[in-house]
């Protein structure tokens, strides 16, 4: 019997395939966080990755369905735990999306998605071993609550990447995000990063200058 | 130590890449991309990338518009 003939090459199959490619970016949605957001989202962008958050999802869908999809199509996950303090809105209440969303990553990755890799960043030093002992084993990347501090640690994170993009080059993302900000909420009439139109343009943004100044 | 996380080496994800992913427009994808590629730009002579912001930084200080808060301060005292 004849050897069957090798498949024809269809168009664009010499290229690479894209990196499998999305972190799930865990964070408090708050002001005080806008840097520090900005911060993931260059820094995400500079290893060649697409940020996803559940900014994206849009109200009126099933929210806990949709957490679950975004953790599902994400290959990697990062888990930022560092607003522990109460909020200034009352009832005064702790954030427990973060950790929440955390305990669903680590279900999923135990069970139906073992190849999932996720990371927790925390801002103070040994807090999370009281926050949240049962992580005991599981050492956190400390940020210190700085945007060099972001670049730091998902550069000790990411350290097995092709690509690897210095602190200088992901300040010069972050710039970018800067500049372009008032314009991106202006365009999408928002007040703050908070928003899924305003999140989504500026992981175009960070990936197009990641591309621009890494490629 | 902290778990790294390993990474497949496969092609990095370009800006057209994200805006598939997120569900950006074409219409807005092209200007966000254009927007970037304005402001970045390498320079010649030391072939290091310069990021252009829109202010104006040829200012001199001596010429400053607007007195800086702790000068005020020293001056009502």
């Amino acid at each position: 019997m004849a050897a069957r003939k090798p498949a024809k090459p269809t168009r664009g199959a010499a290229r690479l395939r894209v990196r499998d490619s999305s972190v799930f970016l865990n964070v408090p949605y708050d002001a005080a966080f806008e840097n520090l957001l900005l911060a993931y989202i260059a820094a995400i962008s500079a290893y060649g990755f697409a940020p996803r958050a559940t900014l994206e999802i849009p109200f009126g869908e099933r929210r806990l369905d949709r957490i679950l999809s975004l953790i599902r199509e994400s290959r990697y996950s990062i888990h930022d735990l560092s607003r522990v303090q109460l909020d200034r809105k009352a009832p005064r209440t702790p954030r427990f999306n973060m950790p929440f969303e955390l305990g669903l990553t680590v279900a999923l990755e135990r069970t139906a998605h073992p190849e999932h890799s996720w990371i927790v960043c925390e801002s103070v030093r040994r807090r999370i071993n009281k926050s949240l002992s049962d992580l005991d084993g599981t050492d956190p990347y400390i940020h210190d609550g700085t945007i060099t501090g972001v670049f730091r640690e998902l550069g000790n994170a990411f350290v097995g990447s092709s690509r690897q993009p210095t602190v200088t080059e992901m300040s010069q993302i972050y710039r970018v995000l800067r500049t372009q900000f008032s314009s991106v909420l202006k365009k999408a009439g928002a007040r703050d990063a908070f928003n899924a139109r305003v999140f989504k343009e500026l992981c175009v943004l960070a990936s197009t200058a990641a591309d621009e100044l890494l490629a | 130590m902290a778990q790294q996380i390993t990474v497949d080496n496969s092609r990095p994800a370009t800006g057209r890449d994200t805006a598939r992913i997120l569900g950006v427009s074409k219409k807005r994808t092209n200007q966000l991309i254009e927007l970037v590629r304005r402001m970045i730009h390498k320079d010649a002579r030391t072939g290091e990338f310069v990021i252009r912001t829109n202010k104006d930084t040829s200012r001199n200080g001596s010429t400053k518009a607007s007195k800086t808060n702790s000068r005020r301060r020293k001056t009502s005292r």
